[in-house]
């Protein structure tokens, strides 16, 4: 029943054996230990399980494990880079983009997908980029703003 | 000792770190995933538990047979009603059973649960119980649930444990009057009266981390329970009692929360893992679903309100008559209600006749408990709809008609409650100005609504209890039960100790909550946190101080008198060239004393009882005192679109008095993040239930504001300063909330001329009000 497959995850490779109706969420908390990726509501509608693949922001608990199998997927523990937090991350602090922190990894990662595509969003971008991810402390003003920010600087 | 100890008072300070921003506690850890949230925990051996829920809204229980689920492989323990003591629990009155034993309550009230080695194989037990039902006559409308003859409930409610005193006629749990004045007589006295009702729905707390659980037995016996609560020491005496435990036997640990509103305060499921932990003798982890959480956790109130109310021409309030009802389901985990409460609930003002009763209602809808302001933002929305009605009608501006009637310094409100420091009028007087040069084009309107809360009266003073452990390296670590949910207390905890050690910020660190480690704390919450805790941890720190002092004196040579701790430094009185640094004296204390410097703080009950007491002496008879009432008015600017019955909302405005922003940029984080909350409330947000089952069953069809509704909130923070909340704070997280809907309605009305007094206002209502009126005048709305 079980099936191995490999995922590359933040740049390291990694063989599991899982049931193939198991999803990306499942083996990235399960199998692979990494918590940073969040569930909030299994089902698709409240972003928190956001991760990229292949370069596109995924709500991992909709991806089967063998749809993402072989592809290159990151998460919110794959941000940050030699000890250093991700200039998102650091944006996310500095305008006090989350309360609870629940919904930061998910936030994080579309927001990530959103400005690799577009470099320097408006508002309006941001807004829709940020559509499928729920935040019940902020009321979002915070997180438009540091997600503008880090989309305002220049980018390495 | 009959002079109160003075550390509780504010004292004109210069300060350091509190009034700033710094950045907050834990943020790196959240930022970069590695925070740890109850779902994070884990273990190899770990079971999946589920739980059995009723689907009749009421049933008598025939029998449960679990033998096939037992069978089944995979499976590591099933649990019912036989395996638990049959005790009912709850917060204020235990009413609920674990698991039920003789009959359901509501569609969702669990019967049994099972614990297994996945997901699908728990799956595949539960559909393997089999239960026996007979149905029984239900009750679904709360002023049905009131009629003589409608089917009862909790048949033996008059048994029940509860805190307080519970009404217990029928399926009226609690009857609470406020009375005040002679309103029969003071309606001759009105130029004018206004009578309504008005009504509001369930709402869900929307938490993005569900209500999760793991408890993990050792060979002894003894089972640490990670949960999501704010109130480790609330769930601990709460499994205790619900399974019969000693609490010796029971570790709860909150680790991160993932959001609370109100609704991670209280016991839920954490029996029942508990109880399939123990039995399977392996770690099990709960993890409720967004339908278990939109069903049978304790979610908002709806609500009836009927008001009466008259005025004089000169804008003066004269007399409020009137009722809430206020449908509890089939459990209530609702604080009891005094009359002093149902008079805040009235609003900031001061009433001289009163006559106004709240009902809580037993009904077989899914269970009620807090949220953001339990009890308050019910009333808020039918009081300050109402008055402005009621301005309307006077012709005076609905901001010059509230501070005809707010309270003043010194004032009483209608039961005779004196509010220490009332902000209220200065947030009117800010909302005029604003209000002043605002602009508005068709089909837009501006509303305005007030609010006032709960400070802490003689009677709120919960137990709270903190230490303060300064290292040998003259870092400090602070050990409380408050666990960090978002709110930021561990921030705002961390600038009191390092503002009254006079260490840096970065220094101190927090280590909370552990029932087995951290001194007792009730929980946080309440908007009060800041306030309560708040002083705890100061106390604990000023304790601490003085034993720097002492070993400051015996290393400068001087007396402990007049010193000062700042910079990193004690300083001596009188000559502050001579110091010495906190480092030094770390190490010192250790090598001298064989201890490291620590020391605890707790609430003093009988000291503060005193003050209030003394305080409430000197106002007159009624005696009663508020101190630390946050109060607070809104302004929002909305437009309504006549053909489709939305509403925009375009701009707002939030004036709060907090007595003290001890983190300015955390203040304006819970207002942003309480309108937007309110703003669900006003506009979109209703658990649905139909004759008790609940048709909502995540966020797809329960609809929480997104990031399309993200607003710039523009926050006017006044500050007039409590006495004896730490450095002159009040709290802010709730009642930024509660002014969110009725100032929508106020403003629709100013849009568009249609009073709507019913939660949530859904463009289809908006659209039938349009309607209706049109039909009534014989014209269309205007575009
Ligand atoms: S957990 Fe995947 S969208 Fe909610
Ligand atoms: S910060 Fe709590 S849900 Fe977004």
């Amino acid at each position: 029943m079980k099936m191995p497959l490999q995922f590359r995850v933040n740049g390291e490779d990694y063989e599991v054996y899982v049931e193939p109706w198991k999803t990306l969420l499942e083996v990235l908390r399960d199998e692979l230990e990494l918590t940073g990726t969040k569930a909030g509501c299994l089902a698709g509608e409240c972003g928190t399980c956001t991760v990229i693949v292949d370069g596109k922001a995924v709500k991992s608990c909709l991806m089967l494990a063998p749809q993402a199998a072989g592809r290159e997927i990151m998460t919110v523990e794959g941000l940050a880079q030699g000890g250093k937090l991700h200039p998102l991350q650091q944006a996310f602090i500095d305008h006090f983009a989350f309360q609870c922190g629940f919904c930061t990894p998910g936030m994080l990662m579309s927001s990530k997908a959103l400005l690799d595509e577009n470099p320097h969003p408006t508002a309006d971008d941001v807004k829709e980029g940020l559509y499928g991810n729920f935040c019940r402390c902020t009321g979002y003003v915070k997180i438009l703003e540091a997600v503008l920010a880090a989309g305002a600087k220049p980018r390495g | 000792m009959a002079k109160p100890h003075t550390p509780l008072l504010v004292t004109e300070e210069k300060l350091s770190i509190v009034g700033q921003s710094p950045v907050r506690k834990g943020v790196e850890d959240l930022a970069a995933g590695k925070a740890k949230f109850t779902g994070d925990f884990s273990f190899p051996d770990l079971l999946v538990g589920l739980i059995l829920r009723s689907h009749f809204p009421h049933a008598r229980i025939r029998g449960i047979d679990t033998a096939q689920a037992e069978k089944l492989p995979g499976v590591r323990a099933v649990v019912t009603h036989r395996d638990t003591p049959h005790v009912r629990i709850g917060r204020w009155i235990s009413d609920r059973p674990v698991l039920a034993w003789d009959k359901v309550c509501y569609a969702g009230d669990p019967v049994a649960a099972v614990a297994a080695v996945d997901r699908e194989t728990a799956e595949a037990a539960l559909a393997l119980i089999r239960v026996d039902y007979d149905e029984l006559p239900a009750v679904f409308d709360v002023e049905e649930a009131m009629r003589p003859g409608a089917p009862i409930i909790h048949e033996a409610l008059s048994t029940y444990k509860t805190e307080g005193r519970i009404f217990g006629q029928g399926n009226t749990l609690l009857r609470t009057e406020l009375r005040v004045g002679e309103v029969e007589g003071a309606w001759d006295q009105c130029d004018v009266l206004h009578e309504d009702t008005y009504r509001t729905q369930v709402v869900h707390h929307g938490f993005i981390e569900p209500h999760e659980a793991l408890a993990a037995p050792d060979a002894s016996g003894k089972i640490t329970l990670w949960c999501t609560t704010k109130a480790a020491f609330t769930i601990r005496s709460g499994v205790a009692r619900a399974l019969g435990l000693p609490m010796s036997r029971l570790r709860v640990i909150a680790p991160a929360v993932g959001g609370d509103y109100g609704g991670k305060g209280t016991v839920q499921m954490e029996p029942i893992c508990v109880l399939l932990a123990m039995k399977a003798a392996q770690p099990v982890k709960i993890s409720l679903t967004r339908q278990e959480e939109l069903t049978a956790t304790y979610m908002r109130q709806a609500s009836v309100c009927r008001l009466k109310v008259g005025a004089r021409n000169d804008g003066r309030l004269v007399a409020l008559q009137g009722e809430i009802i206020y449908d509890t389901g089939a459990y209530c985990d609702l604080m009891g209600l005094s009359p002093g409460r149902l008079d805040l609930f009235l609003g900031p003002y001061k009433i001289p006749n009163v006559q106004f009763t709240a009902h809580r209602v037993y009904t077989n809808n899914t269970p009620r408990g807090h949220m953001r302001g339990p009890g308050g933002p019910q009333p808020c929305f039918a009081v300050e709809s109402h008055l402005d009605m009621v301005a309307r009608k006077l012709g005076i501006s609905p901001v010059e008609f509230r501070l005809r009637n707010s309270l003043d310094e010194g004032d009483v409100m209608s039961r005779g409650t004196v509010v220490i420091a009332p902000g209220i009028k200065e947030t009117l007087r800010r909302t005029g100005r604003f209000l002043a040069g605002a602009q508005k084009g068709p089909n837009q309107g501006w509303g305005v609504a007030s609010l006032i809360w709960d400070g802490v009266n003689i009677k709120q003073i919960t137990p709270s209890s903190a230490a303060v452990k300064i290292n040998e390296d003259g870092t400090v670590v602070l050990i409380t039960g408050a666990p960090e949910q978002g709110g930021g207390p561990h921030t705002i905890l961390s600038q009191i100790v390092a503002e009254v050690l006079g260490v840096p910020y970065e220094a101190v660190s927090v280590f909370g909550s552990d029932t087995d480690a951290t001194p007792f704390e009730t929980s946080v919450g309440g908007s009060r946190t800041t306030y309560r805790v708040g002083n705890t941890v100061r106390l604990a720190a000023e304790s601490a101080r003085e034993q720097l002092f002492e070993l400051a004196a015996e290393k400068l040579g001087v007396g402990p008198e007049g010193m000062t701790a700042r910079e990193g430094r004690i300083h001596a009185g009188g000559q502050p060239e001579k110091s010495v640094s906190i480092v030094e004296l770390a190490g010192y204390a250790l090598k001298s004393r064989g201890s490291l410097i620590q020391a605890t703080g707790r609430v003093r009950r009988r000291e503060w009882y005193r003050y209030l007491a003394g305080e409430a002496a000197a106002h007159g008879p009624h005696g009663e005192v508020l101190d630390g009432s946050p109060q607070g008015t809104q302004a929002v600017k909305v437009e309504v679109d006549p053909q489709t019955g939305r509403v925009r909302v375009l701009e707002y405005f939030a004036c709060h008095d907090v007595g003290r922003a001890l983190h300015r940029g955390n203040v304006e984080g819970q207002i942003d993040g309480a309108v937007v909350l309110g703003l669900g409330y006003a506009l979109s947000e209703e658990v649905r239930l139909k004759d008790g089952r609940t048709l909502v069953s995540g966020f797809t069809d329960y609809k929480m504001p997104t990031a399309a509704d993200a607003l710039q909130v523009k926050t006017d923070i006044v500050e007039f300063p409590s006495h004896y909340g730490p450095f002159g704070a009040k709290g802010i997280a709730e009642p930024a909330s509660l002014p969110v809907a009725p100032a929508i309605a106020n403003a629709i009305y100013d849009a568009v001329g249609v009073r709507l007094r019913e939660l949530p206002l859904t463009p289809e209502k908006v659209l039938r009000a349009l309607r209706e009126r049109g039909s009534m005048s014989g014209t269309t709305p205007s575009p």
